[in-house]
């Protein structure tokens, strides 16, 4: 069982925790004004149509009101946000050449450690902007492209306006809309027809400074046939005072392509994660979603899975765990659009001391989607008596012969089963965890390695109280 | 040695205090075979809890070993030496026969070493070893993965609560002989609650709980015949009256 395969030190949370002093070069006002917008635009060098592209979206943003459900939202005041944060540090190929307090946080959370042992190429971001970025040599040969969202802007120009923000669009919500007038640094994947990408990518977004936001745009593009894992890491010291995250992933999965995306969040818990992340998947294409929710204060992440391709497929595999002070509201979403798409939703929540979590999926199989097929399995525990576990299904069924599965269950930690591996000699917090871990097990076992053994520290952690 | 001393537990309920074990006194001696009986809602099962740490006690005091273990946790008591067979193994996702083995032994134990411990409850391991611990098992299938986990464990004191229910007959007398094969090669105390004369049967000692109290304690050789002695004398009233 878990206990021997993956027993792993404890990592102290103190890592995430440690905090740089603000040296950014440049910060733009708090709050959102289209002043605010022509000036982050014009420092970013933005050709004309992104400018007008931001300023359109400020308007959306304006037009639209917050969501009526889900966690509330109200001690968002956009008025003290800084949405802009320049680092003292020039984009490069080379940690070297990364300033030493920046370049000691990646360290910390062992991203050069990972590059040169399990990674192909490595995107580093910090506030605003991307400050490192680098791909194997071997991978650029073969047409692969990965960098920061500004560079491929200017030189892959053509690509990023076809498709950016064309699949979750700002009038889509709110935060969209903002991420569109504001959206700063991220990454940009093409991956070539054919071409398969054996190593994954990683890229990490750092928040250092406080009452910012963090606005990142990740594009990939996976071509006919081709293959790529790409992981995304976040987290940020934490603060007493409201930082937000308003990210945007957009995936084009051609036919025949797969990707996987892996993410494990771990922001601080004076974070509202209101993030987007949607994916199109053409015939007999694949998409895989491996996701952790494990940080934030406040949380509205539902990747969503468009099947427009007949025989196009969507694995989803969620963690959520919520304890003290986080209201974390995760989900995944799937449209059936074609005749035999077919989707595998497989999530665990984990409420602790207090905290909230909820759990949506949506299902919609269109008139164009016969013998559709899909299977939804959500699990929640709860430990102790004063949290909240939810799971909030949703299915619309238009097409025919559509063969459609879902099952949910609730439970709680029974102290029977506490004193039980108690009587076997095990300590109380252990025994915990251990119950805990098995119930992760199914989704642990989809992580990358390195993010698997994250991810069992993190259940630790969270099960000791440590963290505030 | 375990000596209980004054052991009280009482429940609220209903604003009422319900006692439920009363100022009971007990010592039980090292190597022995004691099986406790008495009637329903005697307070069995409470005291065999109050002894592993599952329940807390209102008063009293419990020495093991000559150490007091009153205010240990269950995890230190195990450690110390008792085991506790409960009615039913733990269940939780992912966990597998061979895993309650090992933890029960808190060691990495071979797949051939776990299968010696099914097959002395008399379960054919190579089916069971790899199965989830889950609601697919029956329960006389689950009781005994539970007594072979507390079998593994080997430890100085070992209280199984009634651990012929749930189990057929046929299957009845293989439990006897793995009871009895305990009494002969294990070394340590073994502490039984049960009903069954053919238990009693095999005891050195036996104990009858009445009302949260002792009421006798003794050799089997005394107390069986007195016990079934009533036990006669009843059947004999219920078929005079019919
Ligand atoms: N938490 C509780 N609240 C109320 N009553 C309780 C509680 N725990 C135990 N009891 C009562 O205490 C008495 C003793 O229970 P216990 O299970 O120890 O009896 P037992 O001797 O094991 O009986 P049996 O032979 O039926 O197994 C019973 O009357 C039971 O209802
Ligand atoms: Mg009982």
């Amino acid at each position: 069982m878990a206990q021997e395969k993956t027993y792993i030190e404890d990592i102290e949370r103190t890592l995430y925790d440690i905090k740089n002093v603000d040296k950014s070069k440049y910060k733009s006002q708090s709050g959102l004004t289209e002043d605010i917008i022509r000036d982050i635009s014009a420092r970013k060098n933005d050709p004309e149509w992104m400018l007008e592209f931001r300023l359109k979206s400020l308007e959306v943003y304006n037009q639209l009101s917050l969501p009526n459900w889900g966690p509330d939202l109200s001690e968002l005041n956009m008025d003290e946000i800084v949405t802009y944060v320049q680092p003292d540090a020039k984009m490069t190929g080379s940690w070297d050449e990364v300033p030493d307090d920046i370049k000691e946080t990646f360290d910390r959370l062992g991203i050069p450690e990972a590059e040169q042992t399990s990674l192909a190429g490595v995107g580093a971001q910090y506030d605003s902007e991307v400050v490192y970025h680098s791909i194997q040599e071997d991978l650029v040969k073969q047409g692969v492209i990965y960098t920061d969202m500004e560079t491929a802007l200017h030189e892959h120009e053509e690509i990023v306006r076809d498709h950016f923000m064309k699949l979750v669009p700002p009038k889509d919500h709110k935060f969209a809309a903002l991420h569109g007038a504001v959206w700063s640094g991220g990454s940009f994947v093409y991956v070539p027809e054919g071409v398969h990408v054996e190593i994954p990518l990683q890229s990490y977004f750092r928040l250092n400074a406080a009452g910012a936001g963090q606005f990142e745009h990740t594009l990939i593009i996976v071509e006919k046939n081709a293959s790529l894992h790409f992981i995304e890491g976040c987290s940020a010291p934490k603060y007493n005072v409201t930082n937000l995250h308003a990210g945007c992933v957009e995936l084009f999965v051609n036919d025949g392509a797969r990707l996987r995306y892996s993410t494990i969040e771990n922001w601080s818990r004076n974070m509202m994660n209101l993030n987007t992340k949607r994916a199109v998947v053409g015939k007999d294409g694949i998409i895989e979603w491996v996701s952790g929710s494990f940080g934030s204060h406040v949380s509205m992440l539902y990747p969503c899975s468009v099947l427009k391709g007949e025989n196009a497929k969507c694995e989803f595999t969620g963690v959520t765990f919520a304890s003290k002070g986080q209201n974390l509201d995760t989900g995944a979403s799937v449209i059936h659009c074609a005749p035999h798409t077919s989707a595998n939703i497989s999530t665990r929540t984990i409420s602790k001391a207090g905290g909230k979590a909820t759990y949506r999926s949506a299902v919609k199989v269109t008139k164009n989607a016969p013998y559709a097929k899909c299977s939804v399995n959500c699990e929640s525990l709860m430990l102790d008596d004063i949290s909240r576990s939810d799971t909030l299904p949703t299915m619309d069924i238009e097409g025919d012969e559509a063969d459609i599965g879902h099952e949910a269950t609730i439970g709680r930690i029974s102290d029977e089963a506490i004193f039980y591996l108690m009587s076997r000699g095990i300590s109380e917090e252990e025994a915990r965890s251990m119950i805990v871990r098995g119930f992760v097990e199914p989704i642990a076992k989809e992580l990358p390695l390195e993010y698997a053994v994250e991810m069992n520290n993190l259940v630790n952690i969270e099960l000791e109280g440590t963290m505030g | 040695m375990l000596e209980l001393k004054d052991l009280t537990y009482q429940v609220e309920e209903n604003n009422e205090t319900l006692t439920i074990i009363d100022h009971l006194d007990l010592t039980i001696d090292d190597g022995k075979f004691v099986v406790i009986t008495g009637p329903n809602g005697g307070g069995k099962s409470t005291l065999a809890k109050l002894i592993m740490g599952v329940k807390e006690l209102t008063s009293g005091q419990m020495i093991f070993d000559g150490e007091d273990i009153t205010d240990c946790s269950i995890t230190d008591r195990a450690r110390k030496g008792i085991s506790f067979a409960f009615q039913q193994p733990v269940h939780f996702k992912g966990i597998k026969v061979l895993d309650l083995l090992r933890l029960a032994t808190g060691k990495k134990i071979s797949v051939n070493t776990a299968c010696e411990y099914l097959s002395k409850v008399g379960l054919c391991a190579k089916e069971y070893i790899d199965r989830e611990v889950n609601s697919s098992l029956s329960g006389g299938e689950l009781k005994r993965i539970e007594i072979a986990t507390v079998l593994a464990r080997g430890t100085k004191f070992s209280i199984f609560d009634e651990p012929e229910a749930g189990i057929d007959i046929w299957s009845f007398q293989n439990l006897i002989q793995v009871f009895e094969n305990i009494r002969k090669t294990v070394q340590g105390t073994v502490l039984i609650i049960s009903h069954q004369e053919r238990i009693l049967n095999i005891a050195d000692e036996i104990i009858v709980i009445e009302d949260g109290k002792v009421k006798t304690q003794g050799p089997k050789d005394e107390i069986l015949p007195e016990l079934l002695g009533t036990a006669d004398a009843v059947n004999r009233a219920c078929s005079k009256m019919s």
